[in-house]
């Protein structure tokens, strides 16, 4: 499902990203919603202008190849990259910036939200591969959509009690 | 007449993919990129396709299929779909050669759909000229089947824009006859039709309680307006609900089947079942009093709705204390479509929507998430002759 | 005649106390199983109003302890749930009676005094 949006501009100034997929651009909007304790995770390379955005709703894919890799934070995270750099990227000077991971559903008999733990594992997924989290809005108990400037790298998160942020 | 449920998401998979080679002849021709948001094959009266169009007008075609796949596909633009393409196509022209042009892209757009199905089957499927339709609701389907009572397999994609102003529907419903043989032979995994529609009318019934429960709580006149059950990929629940915002309870139910369960109040309804429930004015934010009116009206709304296949089983199923919720419905569902997507590929989604009489202003939604594996087992397990025991009168045990 | 009333819900607790006040004495509110069985043994009132969905322990459970304890111990069963294998475990936790919300007035008294009546 993947849609590099890069030279089809003209065509269109938005691509939006359901659940388990992800865009790469250098134009134009990406964007996702209804994160919930999905993570919408952005990675990017500011001096080149090249974005990219993955919406995660598990935490690993612990080697079931057969599952979507865009499913998971960990493989999400590994897919985005290497279309970074199948797209012009340089791994050294990618940046990385988090948001969702909300427990909108409180199920009381979890030690540990969905939520927290893919915020968890994207953080980890990122220092190992070395790329800087330059920003995060993540956790809380709101759902959140995500716009991403593909040209720039800049974030707007709005969320359902009405805060908006820019990252 | 057994149904082999693999084979079946084998068929979805088909439609996604004709859903997506449907966009993609549409950019070609008008340059509008456009992205599936959903596919999902359901089972439902033909009276409740009506639902898919009401409250806006759309414009597109029907198309009759032959051959191996016999039944028929409607393709549907809502307002903006359908002035983008005429004004693209047929700019300045007049009105018939307009509808023309969208009669033609109907026409590429139902066999880019249909050419992966052909392909599967190894076959032919022949496609009849299009029909041209406009309206809304039971205009759109005046023509079809839609007045038969027997339940249809419906396979429906929403397909947007990026931009999100403009979006299309495409539905393919096959003669079931048609559609069972195409679904080839069948193994021990699968399922008798009459009981995927005998569970579906259970279904029915058990949210026409809830709805009564409504009624009997709050003094608001409701009805079931529509209601099915979808086979649906994982990823695909969250938007099959909608970012629309949403005020309501989730629950999670142990037993045979577990699994979760969310009743789902637009904005203007929460606030009328909480004026009817707590008739005390407060202000801005859902008071503790309020919630708590909302929660028990969901926990009586799913035993309403789950009691049913209880009685019907002779078994029990638990449900856990509903849980508030306010958000948009993806944000809602994608926690618990998270956990159930560590065990299963697909869901089977029962969605009944319960409405007011006559103003349809009251909307609410009740979306039942059954373990994929425990509702094969309850539905090979499911005694036919029973099924119209879903409700057990207290006086008559004690 | 005291009235001992169990329900999670602050809401359907308000419309119980509504429905019975002025007819009989409620001597305390349970939110959950527990705290269900904690108020039995210290107000040891003559009916308990007893919903099933709570948390920490059902109203099951609940009835089960108490009329363990105190088999002259009268619950009627105040719930939601209308399936017939749990209407057969409330009865065999010790239960007298049984009302399916939602409920009006008129049903809630004529259980109770079915109940109360033996």
């Amino acid at each position: 499902m993947a849609r590099l949006v890069e030279g089809r501009a003209g065509l269109t100034d938005r691509v939006k990203i359901s659940i388990a997929d992800h865009a790469v651009g250098s134009e134009g909007l990406l964007t996702t919603s209804g994160l919930g304790s999905c993570l919408g995770v952005v990675i990017y390379h500011p001096e080149r202008g090249i974005s990219g955005l993955v919406h995660p709703m598990l935490p690993r894919r612990n080697e079931a190849e057969s599952r979507p890799a865009e499913r998971f934070v960990d493989s999400g995270i590994e897919l985005l990259v290497e279309e970074l750099l199948a797209a012009g990227a340089d791994e050294s000077a990618l940046r990385a910036k988090i948001t969702g991971g909300a427990a909108v559903v409180d199920f009381g008999n979890d030690d540990e939200s969905i939520g927290d733990r893919n915020v968890a594992v994207a953080r980890t997924v990122l220092a190992d591969r070395g790329i800087e989290v330059v920003a995060e809005e993540v956790g809380g108990d709101c759902g959140r959509t995500v716009h991403v400037d593909a040209e720039t790298g800049t974030v707007t998160v709005k969320r359902t009690d009405g805060v908006e942020t820019e990252l | 007449m057994q149904i082999d449920i693999d084979s079946l998401e084998t068929y979805n998979t088909l439609a996604r993919d004709g859903a997506q080679s449907a966009a993609e002849s549409l950019s070609q021709l008008t340059g509008i990129d456009t992205h599936v948001e959903v596919t999902n094959v359901s089972l439902m009266t033909p009276g409740d396709l009506e639902y898919e169009y009401v409250g806006s007008e759309f414009s597109g075609v029907r198309i009759e299929l032959g051959g191996a796949l016999t039944g028929e596909t409607l393709l549907t633009f809502d307002e903006a779909a359908r002035s983008v393409i005429a004004g693209t196509l047929a700019p300045e022209e007049p009105t018939d050669i307009r509808r023309s042009s969208i009669e033609e892209v109907g026409n590429i757009m139902t066999s880019g759909f249909i050419d992966g199905w052909a392909d599967h089957l190894q076959t032919t499927i022949d496609i009849s000229p299009p029909t041209f339709l406009s309206g809304s609701g039971a205009d759109v389907l005046a023509a079809s089947a839609a007045a038969e009572d027997e339940q249809v397999f419906v396979f429906r994609s929403r397909v947007e824009s990026a931009a999100e102003s403009i979006d299309f529907h495409i539905l393919f419903v096959p003669e079931r006859d048609s559609l069972i043989e195409a679904l080839g032979p069948t193994g021990e995994e699968s399922v008798s039709f009459e009981k995927l529609e005998v569970f579906n009318e259970m279904t029915k019934h058990g949210a026409e309680q809830a709805a009564e429960n409504i009624t009997t709580m709050t003094g608001l006149e409701t009805d079931v307006e529509v209601n099915r059950m979808s086979f649906v990929p994982i990823d695909d629940v969250p938007a099959t609900v909608g970012d629309r915002r949403y005020i309501g309870t989730v629950m999670e139910y142990t037993g045979k089947p577990s699994g979760y369960l969310a009743i789902l109040f637009d904005q203007p309804s929460a606030e009328a079942v909480v004026d009817a429930l707590v008739p005390m004015e407060t202000e801005g934010e859902w008071s503790e009093m309020e919630q708590s009116a909302v929660k028990e009206l969901g926990n009586i709304m799913t035993s309403g709705f789950i009691d049913g296949w209880a009685n019907v089983l002779e078994s029990s199923i638990d449900h856990s204390p509903p849980e508030f919720v306010s958000d948009m419905g993806s944000s809602i569902m994608s926690p618990i479509v998270g956990r159930m997507a560590r065990t299963q590929e697909h869901a089977f989604l029962l969605d009944s929507m319960i409405h007011t009489d006559g103003d349809g202003a009251f909307h609410c939604e009740i979306l039942a998430l059954p373990d994929e594996s425990e509702l094969r087992e309850v539905l090979r397990e499911l005694l036919v002759e029973r099924a119209d025991r879903t409700q057990v009168d207290p006086s008559e045990v004690f | 005649m005291d009235v001992l009333i169990a329900d999670d819900s602050e809401f359907m607790r308000s419309l119980l106390r509504e429905i019975l006040e002025g007819e009989y004495s409620i001597v305390d509110e349970a939110e959950n199983g527990v705290e269900a069985i904690e108020l039995y043994d210290e107000y040891d009132p003559d009916l308990v109003m007893m919903d099933i969905v709570m948390p920490i322990r059902d109203g099951i459970e609940a009835t089960d302890e108490i009329t363990d304890t105190d088999p002259g111990a009268k619950v009627i069963m105040c719930t939601s749930v209308g399936q017939e294998q749990k209407m057969k475990s409330a009865i065999q936790a010790g239960a007298e009676g049984y009302i399916t919300k939602p409920f009006q007035k008129p049903s809630v008294l004529d259980e109770i005094e079915n109940v109360v009546a033996g």
